[in-house]
């Protein structure tokens, strides 16, 4: 593969960029072709070591080579390449995008509209140029080990986040022979069907912050009763949705929308993922408990930007509708959901947008666990409202090589934490688990709530 | 003619090969560089090396429990600050340390800008990084802290955030390391003056002062043979010294941890043929200098000072540099010394140059040479110059 120069958005390093074609029919090897999009970032070391580090992006849907990541990985690229690949699908390879599937709007009328996506896919669909049920985590693994091939390298090591978590495991049941160590942070492991478990993971973290704030004095005297105040909040926006009535918040302009019980509750949801923004929570629900929607509508609006500009919606449907919604029913969303505030709805949806989505096949025993020796790092955030560490000790239990690490205090994705940067660096300088420090952060606490508008205590 | 400058070459190098302490000064001159190199980088890099947390000793924590479960969070490793944290600052005990003034808590609280104190010494370059980490950590601080305030009341920060400047850093780490290495083409070109110092002030001084000198001239042989003979060796001489300096530097080069320090080396065979090509034209340039003066100094030990005092000349266009920094123009390439430590930068930062500046540095190599060896040969037939001055 040629790589030319490049220049990454956001990246002052010099980086390497190429294209891979691949069959998008890999099985028929024939028709229509798909440029994969390739980003090598160098090595230091005049001597680097053979084997890089592959990124794994989350979402499913999310474009490797636009997520922002490299700064964290400044200790392991001394030493290794690193290699970001857009999945098919995404990004700069083939990307499944639709605006109307895009969450970022310009009114906030229709920011928070609640729709289904099952309704604007036909639409969406029509514009794409693809076989969308040849866009799935096995067949994109394919892809990615030509892309190993087509660099010359013989092992790599993959780092996988999220969603990229159960593209790494697929990886290492397809080429096992091929990776030398896996770094698994947010798991996902084959017994997790999207979104089935999200609204109890999701009730989980926001009990955790609940209670985290009750017991904290400030906090709680801040905000006192928050949980029977959402409830009421939550039961008020049930009977009738809220008429809203504020500035946006950029353009400053007055705008007027409606707010359901549905969509507060999934941007609620979003809010959770970072314990940083997590931190103005009881903040925007004691507001929002008042009728005061401005922080509420504020924080929607600055998580959107970032998933909108890296995502595709239509990859995340490819990959959702051909592995995950086929194996659960409407009565396994209703009883996975049952007592929580988030409820089915996120379940269900998936279900009725799949249902429209033309039928692809998994191979057989997709969806067993991942059975593997590889060295893996198994990384967990303990607030983690998507993939919290249960996830992580059942993907633990087929990984005879493995060290399953929960750093306290963090949300989905634990690389901000400096000790889980420097377990990564470890656990590549090794090539192994073994005599890894079990403890990340211990000590490490969420960030202190805002009790004011100020900010938390000083 | 030829066998006769063959003679002498031989005669010459068979003579200083026997002679321990030119040998010893000849050869241990060009290994200098890479070991200062060697010793000096990896120091270098081991201040740099992030791997190791970042302590920070911290006066008033209590004012701020926000800002300290931050740091923490983000690596760093805070501890009680002893009293005279100033005076250990100093000292270079303590690389930084974090005040938290007593009305920290009062001014973030209203929301006005709360004010910390950082003390470092700038002066101490084993500091500066663990002063820029916890630069940046504090930054962040006090961005996020920012951004937050505005979302709870509902204002978007990017408002506050007219303009964003992305860097488009054109260098390669090739060429940062460059800069870093500025040191590799000055030691190369101070290795072709030091090589053939011993010799050239041995073979004209030195024989005129034990008085062999003049029996050498009264064989029948011209002036120009001899002084070819004796210049050659010199070259030869130069030119081991070259080699060595730059073998020693291939060898440490691969010893030294530069991705530490954040840049990659271009050391590879090609870069160092490119390099010898550089360097090596101006072996026949500084031998033939050296001759000239050591034929005019009044005695070896005259000679030796002039060329100890000509071997400073390849450390002057480093200094002009640092001093002015000047755009490289091709005429450059024609200055002998400035010319071949422009070229082994170049050849180090990965440029393409072409044959040209290659050529221009060769070519006023052979016409100084050409000129020192004509005088030195003019020299010779003085008589006062044979059988010395007084």
């Amino acid at each position: 593969m040629a790589l030319k120069p490049c220049r990454l958005d956001g990246v002052a390093a010099q980086t390497l960029c190429g294209t891979l074609e691949v069959f998008e029919d890999r099985a028929a090897a024939k028709g229509r072709k798909l440029s994969l999009r390739v980003v090598v970032v160098p090595a230091l070391a005049s001597q680097p070591k053979a084997d890089p580090l592959f990124f794994l992006a989350g979402g499913p849907g999310q474009a490797a080579s636009r997520t922002r990541i490299l700064p964290a990985l400044e200790r392991i690229r001394r030493q290794r390449d690193i290699v970001f690949v857009d999945q098919r699908g995404t990004g700069d390879s083939h990307p499944l995008d639709c605006d109307a599937l895009n969450p970022s709007r310009v009114s906030l009328a229709e920011r928070f509209a609640d729709r289904d996506d099952a309704d604007v896919l036909p639409r969406c669909r029509k514009g794409w140029d693809a076989d969308e049920r040849l866009y799935t985590t096995s067949i994109a693994m394919d892809d990615l080990d030509d892309v190993r091939a087509a660099l010359g390298y013989g092992q790599v090591n993959l780092w996988g986040v999220s969603y990229g978590t159960r593209a790494a495991l697929v990886y290492m049941r397809q080429h096992p022979e091929r990776v030398r160590t896996a770094i698994l942070d947010g798991v996902a492991p084959m017994g997790q069907y999207l979104p089935l478990y999200a609204a109890r993971d999701g009730q989980r973290a926001l009990d955790l912050l609940l209670e985290a704030c009750a017991k904290d004095a400030v906090c709680a005297t801040a905000y006192p009763d928050l949980r029977a105040r959402t409830e009421a909040l939550l039961a008020r926006l049930e009977a009738s949705p809220a008429k809203v009535r504020l500035p946006h918040p950029r353009t400053g302009v007055t705008e007027d929308f409606v707010l359901t019980r549905h969509v507060f509750l999934s941007e609620l949801f979003s809010l959770l993922y970072s314990p940083e923004v997590a931190s103005l929570v009881p903040l925007m629900l004691d507001r929002a408990a008042k009728d005061d929607w401005t922080s509420f509508v504020a924080l929607s609006l600055g998580l959107t930007d970032e998933v909108a500009r890296t995502t595709s919606r239509g990859m995340f449907l490819a990959v959702v509708c051909a592995e995950d919604a086929p194996f659960f029913t409407e009565a396994d969303a209703e009883r996975e959901a049952k007592g929580t505030w988030f409820g089915p709805r996120m379940a269900l949806e998936v279900k009725k947008a799949c249902a429209r989505w033309p039928g692809s096949t998994v191979p057989k025993a997709f969806r067993e666990p991942v059975v593997s020796a590889i060295p893996t790092l198994l990384l967990s955030g303990e607030l983690d409202p998507v993939t919290p560490p249960a996830w992580g000790e059942e993907a633990k239990r087929t990984l005879s090589r493995s060290l399953h690490v929960v750093v306290p205090g963090l949300g989905h994705n634990t690389v901000g934490a400096d000790c889980a940067r420097s377990l990564m660096a470890e656990v590549l300088t090794r090539g192994g688990v073994e005599g890894l420090s079990p403890d990340c952060g211990k000590g490490l606490k969420r960030p202190p709530f805002f009790t004011s508008f100020a900010g938390p205590v000083p | 003619m030829r066998r006769l400058v063959g003679t002498v070459l031989r005669k010459e190098v068979l003579d200083h090969l026997r002679d321990r302490r030119t040998l010893g000064s000849a050869l241990l001159w060009p290994l200098l560089g890479p070991l200062v190199f060697l010793v000096m980088f990896n120091v270098m890099a081991s201040w740099y090396r992030q791997d190791r947390p970042l302590e920070m000793p911290v006066v008033g924590r209590e004012h701020a429990p926000s800002l300290m479960a931050f740091l923490e969070r983000y690596g760093a490793t805070l501890s009680e600050a002893p009293e005279d944290y100033e005076a250990l600052v100093q000292a270079g005990k303590l690389d930084v340390v974090l005040v938290v003034p007593d009305d920290y808590a009062e001014d973030f609280a209203q929301g006005r800008t709360a004010a910390v104190r950082l003390v470092v010494d700038s002066s101490r370059n084993k500091a500066r990084h663990s002063v820029q980490r916890a630069q940046r950590m504090l930054a962040v601080y006090s961005q996020q802290t920012g951004s937050q305030r505005l979302f709870a009341r509902g204002v978007a920060p990017e408002l506050a955030v007219p303009v964003r400047v992305d860097e488009l850093d054109l260098s390669t780490p090739e060429k940062t390391a460059a800069t870093v290495l500025t040191t590799i083409p000055l030691f190369l070109v101070m290795a072709a003056f030091a090589g053939g110092m011993q010799l050239a002030s041995d073979t004209m001084a030195g024989e005129r002062e034990r008085g062999s000198l003049e029996p050498l001239l009264l064989n029948p042989a011209p002036r120009g043979a001899v002084v070819a003979g004796k210049w050659l060796a010199t070259c030869a001489m130069a030119a081991t010294g070259v080699m060595l300096c730059l073998l020693g530097y291939f060898l440490v080069v691969k010893r030294v941890p530069l991705e530490d320090l954040g840049v990659r080396a271009r050391f590879d065979a090609q870069a160092a043929l490119g390099m010898l090509a550089a360097v090596m034209p101006l072996v026949l340039a500084a031998s033939a200098v050296q001759m000239w003066v050591s034929t005019y100094a009044r005695s070896f030990k005259e000679a030796q000072t002039y060329l100890s005092l000509l071997m400073v000349l390849p450390t002057l266009p480093g200094m002009m540099l640092a001093l002015s920094p000047i755009q490289t123009q091709t005429w450059m390439f024609a200055v002998p010394v400035l010319g071949q430590e422009m070229l082994a930068a170049e050849v180090m930062r990965g440029e393409t140059l072409g044959p040209v500046p290659f050529l221009l540095a060769l070519l006023s190599c052979l016409v100084v040479a050409a000129l020192a060896l004509r005088f030195t040969t003019r020299l010779l037939s003085h008589e006062r110059i044979i059988f010395g001055r007084s």
